[in-house]
């Protein structure tokens, strides 16, 4: 995996962080310092200030790497948000910013916008439709006068990447992005919140900063002003915020930066998984209980043939299952042991899907 | 305008979608407000005792702030308007300490949708409004009187961070949406070329609460709820005054014919994905767009809350909370934009304490 170069976040806050009394922070002139790893609430004024504190750090170094998108044109066009995180131009971002959903790919292009107005061209590097991540490159190069370290460098502002698995429920965090849109004269507004939830095997990570349409893709920061999460989606109440967690696109750094096009909803959907390992079609986990289970598919089985179509890899059988309506039949042939076994997935009605 | 589809996905489901325990009713998070509730209690003592609270025929219908000793309290007017086509009921205010006053309105500013009432009262204390550029991106903020959705009566102010810093939004070309709430009847309206007072009906959208009602293309709406149309505009604003679920009678002329049609207005959310996802997560103000500036934060205040002030941790009354404007986002209009109103409201010599 590539790693991200570090960034130029300032060393002499971590240094206070350092000789910070574990807890309550303290630094050499007394005032308190709020630990970005504390899980609870502030407990005095003087603590909410010293959060405050933390939370406006972030927002001043990390807005400037908080970048709008906007991608296709005419009636498909749309809008999300991002985050550089190397000085080369590597944006994060969530698939279904960039993806086109009437070819399956994504856009070629992108443009980026930063807070102060410099607009870029980018192009759209890999995404995974399965846990919602993309990545974008930036093609241009910073204007010399632009106003972050580096530009006259070449350098674009970047923001480090932290880890999601490090985060606990009630940790604070910072979301920027642009709800309803990049707007003219409108820096990416500010929301705090608190860790929900992190579900790592599902690739999601749930906090109540609020999040609306145009958010998507928008960076989630920690206390440190590491990147820990991507905005994703939303549920029907206030506090059901969803972010992909960024160790996801660490997972899968490599295919994304190659511009690989993974993940597959409907496989996913059918609660089984393929036997990485092998290069046919082999089941490798069949969910308890789910379609796949319901349907006799068992690990170790490998699909031969999905709806009377030849399968020889899991690719084929994901191409197969793009085409698919789930409300038609699904039958799969798979060979198992010495023989071979045909079996029809039970009448579904579709999980509710991920809409653009 | 931005471009059709700001994308974020929608995961109705969402909470099924986490492995982890069900949320419970009242999760971490939710507590967490309250004890910063309590917590910012004190810093927005002095600004509660210059909000009240504005009833009309009883109802709590906004929060209103104190700007003068002698009794002036500004409030959010649209909330103070007629419902269903009907005039404005009684309006009251309960100051901070729980006495009721019968409260007159002595002038509506539409820009900043800022109704100015005055009470009978002589010893008020009224705020002091901070420079529009104290409010920084990050800051805490408290609305006093303000309860959060879901939560106790008494679990107040409600509290969030300011999101922008005041934003010039007025240019002129945007759509002020007096009710964006309002129910709506699915039609596209025109104006007969001829002259003849009333509305023509261009086109009836299927499956509408219009086409459901039996109106038909080419329609002409000469009356609605009894009231004489003469044009677009009179449709319209007395629509504003209606909510989806509301049952209306229209009556068109169709050829030699006059009909009563009733309609049941429904909400447009579901044609306007922003719209929608916006909804997600608790109630709008009808009127939330088209004001000369405004401070964004993200502190969670129902409609019926807004009027009243907004404070910072250091209790500096940074505006008055304006609208909900949107899932992530109150607003709140700056010292300048309410000095300028008051400037019209009240020409007379009323001091208001700016600093």
């Amino acid at each position: 995996m590539a790693r991200p170069r570090s960034s130029w976040f300032a060393a002499p806050v971590l240094v206070l962080i350092a000789f910070a009394v574990p807890g309550r922070g303290a630094d050499s002139a007394g005032a308190i310092v709020w630990d970005p790893a504390r899980t609870s609430s502030p407990d005095t004024v003087a603590e909410l200030k010293a959060l405050q504190d933390k939370v406006k750090q972030v927002v001043e170094k990390r807005t400037p790497s908080t970048v709008g998108l906007f991608v296709g044109d005419g009636s498909r066009a749309g809008a999300g948000s991002g985050v550089i995180i190397r000085e080369d131009g590597l944006v994060l971002t969530a698939a279904h910013v960039i993806m086109d959903s009437t070819r399956g790919s994504p856009f070629e292009t992108v443009r980026v916008v930063l807070p102060d107005g410099t607009t870029v061209a980018g192009k759209s590097l890999g995404v995974n439709t399965d846990v919602d991540s993309g990545m974008v490159q930036i093609t241009g190069k910073p204007p010399k006068d632009a106003g972050w370290p580096g530009a006259k460098e070449g350098k674009w502002p970047a923001a480090p990447l932290g880890k999601a698995v490090d985060l606990r429920k009630g940790q604070w965090v910072v979301s920027l992005g642009h709800p309803g849109g990049p707007k003219t004269d409108r820096p990416p507004p500010v929301r705090v919140g608190r860790v929900e939830n992190v579900a790592l095997e599902d690739s999601s990570l749930q906090t109540d900063c609020t999040l609306v349409g145009g958010d998507s893709g928008g960076p989630l920061f920690d206390l440190t002003g590491k990147v820990v999460g991507i905005h994703s989606r939303i549920g029907p109440v206030l506090k059901v915020n969803i972010h992909v967690p960024v160790d996801s696109f660490r997972t899968d750094w490599d295919r994304l930066a190659s511009g690989g096009v993974l993940g597959s909803r409907k496989v996913r959907f059918l609660e089984f998984t393929f036997d990485a390992a092998a290069e046919e079609a082999k089941v490798g986990e069949v969910a308890a209980g789910g379609l796949a289970d319901r349907a006799g598919l068992k690990a170790g089985d490998v699909i031969v043939s999905c709806n009377d179509e030849k399968v020889h890899t899991p690719d084929d059988f994901i191409q197969v299952i793009d085409g698919w309506n789930p409300k038609d039949p699904l039958t799969v042939e798979v060979a198992r042991g010495s023989g071979t076994k045909k079996l029809t997935f039970p009448q579904m009605k579709p999980r509710p899907r991920r809409k653009s | 305008m931005t471009p059709r589809a700001s994308r974020l996905l929608l995961s109705a489901a969402a909470v099924a979608l986490l492995a982890s325990p069900p949320a419970s009713a009242e999760s971490l998070t939710d507590r967490g407000k309250e004890r910063l509730s309590k917590l910012l209690r004190p810093v927005a003592a002095r600004a509660a005792e210059s909000t009240v609270r504005v009833l009309m025929d009883g109802k709590e219908v906004a929060l209103g702030t104190v700007v003068s000793a002698n009794g002036l309290i500004l409030t959010k007017g649209s909330e103070l308007q007629g419902k269903a086509g009907k005039p404005p009921g009684e309006i009251t205010c309960k100051l901070a300490d729980g006495t009721l006053y019968d409260a007159a309105t002595l002038g509506y500013h539409k820009p900043t949708d800022l109704t100015l009432l005055k009470i009978d009262a002589t010893d008020l204390k009224p705020v002091t409004f901070a420079d529009p550029g104290a409010a920084a991106p990050g800051n805490w903020v408290a609305a006093p009187g303000a309860v959060p959705p879901g939560a106790a009566p008494d679990v107040t102010p409600a509290v969030g961070v300011v999101s922008t810093r005041v934003r010039r939004l007025f240019r002129g070309d945007e759509t002020v949406i007096e009710n964006a709430n309002r129910g709506v009847m699915g039609i596209r309206l025109d104006e007969p070329k001829d002259g003849t007072p009333g509305v023509l009906v261009y086109r009836v959208d299927e499956q509408t609460p219009a086409f459901k009602a039996g109106i038909k293309n080419n329609d002409l709406i000469c009356e609605l709820a009894g009231k004489v149309i003469t044009n677009r505009i009179a449709l319209i604003e007395l629509l504003d005054t209606y909510r989806p679920g509301d049952t209306v009678t229209v009556r068109v002329k169709r050829g030699d014919e006059e009909l009563d049609l009733k309609v049941r207005l429904e909400s447009r959310t579901e044609k306007d994905r922003g719209v929608f996802q916006n909804s997600m997560g608790g109630a709008l103000s009808g009127r939330r767009t088209g004001f000369p500036a405004v401070i964004q934060h993200d502190t969670v205040v129902r409609p019926a809350d807004c009027g009243g002030p907004l404070v910072d941790l250091d209790g500096r009354v940074l505006g008055i909370n304006i609208a909900r404007a949107g899932r992530v986002e109150t607003w709140a209009l700056p010292a300048d934009v309410i000095a300028a109103a008051l400037k019209e409201l009240k020409p007379t010599k009323q001091t208001v304490a700016t600093k």
